[in-house]
């Protein structure tokens, strides 16, 4: 029996057909479930099958599933873990007031630290930042962290993350995982137009760049490049092309994605930026994703030195696939071709990824593709 | 170099420009030491995509702010050794790059930058950094340096703002427990000082030889100074403590002046000295003011005039300033022709406890609150006490202040009779309650009440004053209580209280009238009281004209009440 289940099925006797397949594969101690949200399972069954589930689980209803080389908009992976599984649960993950590193210190003040940390939120929750710092500040340097976020394209928030006592919402999901795994992020955007200042923000969102309105800024370089004129209309169509992208010395540009424009010019991102950061725009053709992908796998690979992973787990982000369209497939083929036939790829195609690109500080990405080998 | 390569490196250096502005705006914008490297220490990780970034101070193992929190393993840890353990002898070195360290064969940097005058800034990344962004961030750390002295010298003064705000507190606690002290012995001291005077009234009235009577009126001058000084104190206490509060009622200026004055023409005629009074003709007849405080300030003032003033003159001026329709601006002052005051002196006065000069005490006596409470009542009433003064010269002290006119109305004084002569009590007053804890004041009521030809009978607290008034003897009831407030087991409030329920739950008793004594009465007390059922307050040291015409005009209208049957 195979530690990988695909089931593109979007009933719930699928997703626990799964489960019992993974479960009983020889050597698994522990289960990551990647559902979409297309199934809409009935809540309250979900959770009683998850409760039924003895493995330590870790999991999270996604826009989209990666398995068997394309993205689903229905059905689940189910990939059973050789690793044991320690997971903890971070509440109130939009509260203003929160302590996040509290909030860690108390729940993990038992669990000890490992190589690797999937780790979960609801991508809709709005504080993900400050939970992402804190990760970092109280595990640190020596673990390799990937995640993402959870929850629906329809921007509603509600119950996405799966743990072994059902779903959860407005949370985030820390799941220690005993052993080694090999990381590597990467996107493919390219710099068109460098050296913006963003000279207002709160948050995530741009209010000034330049010292001048932000759309009126954006709209200027996007409409050089772009085939048609941006507008408050066409605005999250057309910028799926222009990302912004923040320096980071000797690393890959942190990407943030402009998804919505308000009726006073200011531009809503997925995560936050800050006052003085110096923002590139942004573009990319299909194959330069494509070929970075493989590229971000290539590294991963590379990582593993020479030792046979079980599976390869990807946080791509959704953004990315709707941009890529039809063209998703192959980001997914140039992977598997990277990391050999023997190697099932599968994973979810996020709300932002999570990963510490495998050499420094953790950070919350947009429209980046982020590879694990386990 | 390659065409491409250079390229390449213009772009980096480029970056690098960049991210080194970003990290200098990121940098300093919190006072507080443990935000402000919270921030920066992140955005140094972040940016510099690092692994480890931590504070030390100097010759401590332990860091000011590590991030992440086991960031510090072993081999780091080893590297640090030397610098951490070298105090601060390096205090002056420049910021920046002062030892580097790479660890894991390889796979791990450590880099440990100077922060002059706090200590050390420690980063470690996985890829090495260039010595052109070494350099570079020397910078950086000069400014997050700044940024961590700014810290503690905010930290500084907030500790200072801190300890003032708790010596402010531990002062105003000490001003309190001195104000209620203060109230507290004035209190204790009134009491037994009352007894005197009341027996004095008694005493005097006597057969006495002449030489008693001169020793008696040497008592009687005694006793008023020393209830003169406590009464200052006590109104200080009371004014410090912001219970004092002026009255606005019709007053006579004329009046109340040449009462005031009179009462030192004596003892500045003893002293050769010429005192007189010169009140300006266009006066409205009368204002709104209190007169007894009114009276308390020119008595201080003539007091003092007259004390330092030996074969001269002291003149007191009442001036009209200005008068438009119900108001008037008006002066008084008091020249005189005395020892007069340095300016130094006259600094000091109006500071309580304090005389212009401790030699003053010594001949001339006082408590040197006198004047002190002085300045406070004339600024209560909108004035300031003004002092002009040269030494061997003379003094002038006055104060301005405006006023109401008050509308003139039928004199009230002539309903109450001749002020000599008390009116005689009705006849159908024989009994009195008298509710007393204080053994020496009972004597004197008992005598004085005897003097009146009144029975009486002594409750020593109000719950006997209670058991007393249940079971009278309904052949000889009690006509009125004279009902002390502030006594042990029950004070006088509640006794009242008490006896106006059992005086509802009897519909057939008359209701019996209570006048509260009081040695220490406050503004806004006699409302009080009669809201509680009481129907008049008399203080102490209790007047027998006072008393005598208190119950006079009380009884009768309890006698008129239509509730009695």
């Amino acid at each position: 029996m195979s530690i990988f289940q695909f089931t593109s099925s979007p009933s719930l006797p699928a997703l626990v057909d799964a489960i019992e397949k993974a479960s009983s594969a020889p050597g698994v101690r522990s289960l990551m479930i990647l559902a979409a949200d297309g199934n809409d399972y009935d809540g309250e069954a979900l959770d009683a099958v998850l409760s039924r589930v003895e493995l330590p689980l870790i999991g999270g209803i996604f826009p989209q599933i990666v398995a068997d080389s394309n993205a689903h908009e229905q059905g689940a992976v189910v990939v059973g873990l050789p690793q044991a599984l320690d997971t903890r649960v971070i509440n109130g993950l939009s509260d203003g007031d929160a302590d996040f590193e509290e909030r860690i210190d108390e729940a993990c003040a038992d669990l000890e630290g490992s190589a690797t940390m999937i780790l979960l939120v609801d991508g809709l929750a709005r504080r993900i930042a400050a939970l992402v710092d804190a990760v970092y500040a109280v595990f640190g340097a020596t673990t390799n962290f990937l995640g993402g976020g959870a929850g629906s394209l329809s921007f509603q928030q509600k119950p996405c993350l799966l743990t072994n006592a059902g779903r959860v919402m407005d949370a985030a999901i820390i799941g220690m995982l005993d052993g080694a795994s090999a990381l590597a992020v990467g996107h493919g955007w390219q710099t068109i137009d460098p050296d913006h200042r963003i000279t207002l923000v709160s948050g995530n969102v741009i209010r000034e760049i330049d010292d001048r309105n932000a759309f009126a800024v954006y709209r200027e370089i996007v409409d050089q490049h772009s085939a048609m004129a941006i507008d408050a209309d066409n605005f999250f169509e057309i910028a799926q092309a222009f990302p912004f992208g923040i320096n980071k010395l000797g690393g890959e540009m942190v990407v943030r994605d402009p998804i919505a424009v308000t009726e006073d010019g200011a531009l809503v991102c997925v995560g936050e930026l800050s006052e003085g950061d110096f923002v590139n725009i942004l573009t990319a053709d299909a194959n330069q994703l494509v070929w970075a992908a493989g590229e971000t796998a290539a590294r991963a690979v590379q990582l593993t030195k020479n030792t046979q992973p079980e599976v390869a787990l990807l946080f791509d982000c959704i953004s990315r696939a709707l941009f890529m369209k039809t063209h998703f497939h192959a980001e997914v083929d140039a992977i598997e071709a990277v990391v050999g036939a023997d190697v099932p790829v599968c994973g979810a195609l996020v709300l932002g990824e999570i990963a510490n690109s495998g050499t420094g500080y953790l950070e919350f990405y947009n429209k980046t593709t982020v590879v694990s080998l386990l | 170099m390659s065409p491409t390569q250079a390229v390449g490196e213009h772009l980096q250096d480029e970056i690098r420009i960049r991210i080194l502005y970003e990290l200098s705006m990121a940098i300093g914008n919190s006072l507080d030491r443990r935000k402000l490297l919270s921030e920066s220490l992140k955005v140094i990780l972040r940016k510099l995509d690092g692994l480890t970034a931590g504070v030390f101070g100097y010759g401590d193992p332990d860091p000011l702010f590590l991030t992440p929190r086991r960031g510090l393993d072993e081999a780091v840890r080893s590297c640090l050794s030397h610098v951490l353990s070298t105090g601060r002898s390096l205090v002056d070195t420049p910021a920046e790059l002062y030892d580097s360290h790479s660890l894991d064969d390889g796979r791990r940097h450590c880099y440990v930058f100077h922060l002059p005058d706090s200590g050390w800034l420690v980063l470690t990344r996985h890829m090495p950094l260039d010595d052109q962004t070494l350099r570079a961030l020397a910078p950086i750390c000069e400014k997050l340096a700044t940024s961590l002295r700014s810290c503690a010298a905010n930290q500084e003064l907030i500790e200072k703002e801190r300890n003032l705000a708790q010596t402010l507190t531990a002062l105003c606690e000490a001003q309190s427990a001195r104000d209620q002290f203060l109230a507290n012995m004035s209190h204790e001291i009134r009491t037994p000082l009352n007894g005197i005077m009341g027996f004095l009234d008694l005493f005097e009235q006597t057969r006495l030889t002449a030489e008693q009577r001169d020793y008696l009126g040497t008592i009687r001058h005694s006793s008023s100074s020393l209830l003169g000084i406590i009464n200052d104190i006590l109104d200080f206490s009371k004014n410090d403590a912001g219970m004092l509060q002026l009255e606005q009622a019709p007053l006579t200026l004329h009046d109340t002046l040449s009462a005031v004055v009179r009462l030192f023409a004596r003892q500045a005629e003893a002293q050769g000295t010429r005192l007189y009074l010169t009140i300006d003709p266009r006066l409205p007849r009368r204002v709104l003011g209190d007169a007894l405080r009114l009276k308390q300030i020119v008595s201080n003032l003539i007091s003092n005039a007259v004390k330092f003033t030996e074969n001269g003159t002291v003149e007191v001026r009442l001036d009209l300033l200005d008068q438009q329709s119900d108001r008037c601006a008006l002066e008084i002052s008091v020249r005189d022709t005395g020892i007069g005051m340095t300016q130094e002196m006259i600094d000091r006065i109006g500071q309580p406890f304090a005389q212009a000069d401790s030699s003053t005490t010594r001949r001339y006596g006082g408590s040197g609150l006198g004047l002190a409470i002085c300045k406070q009542l004339v600024s209560m009433m909108g004035g300031e006490l003004e002092i002009d003064s040269q030494p061997g010269r003379g003094t002038t002290m006055g104060f301005r202040w405006q006023t109401r006119i008050a509308e003139e109305t039928v004199a009230v004084d002539s309903s109450h009779g001749s002020p000599t002569a008390p009116k005689p009590l009705p006849s159908g007053i024989r009994h009195v309650l008298v509710v007393e804890d204080n053994p020496v004041n009972q004597k004197l009521m008992k005598a004085v009440l005897s003097k009146m030809g009144l029975e009486q009978t002594l409750a020593a607290n109000g719950a006997e004053a209670v058991a007393a008034f249940e079971n009278q003897d309904y052949r000889a009831p009690f006509d009125v209580i004279l009902m002390d407030i502030s006594m042990p087991v029950m004070d006088g409030l509640e006794a009242t209280r008490r006896i106006r329920m059992l005086e509802l739950e009897s519909s057939g008793r008359a209701r019996t009238p209570v006048i509260a004594l009081t040695a220490n009465a406050l503004n806004g007390d006699r409302e009080r009281f009669l809201a509680e059922g009481m129907d008049e307050m008399l203080t102490k040291p209790l007047d027998l004209r006072a008393l005598n015409d208190t119950i006079s005009r009380i009884v009768p209208n309890q006698a008129n009440d239509p509730t009695e049957e």
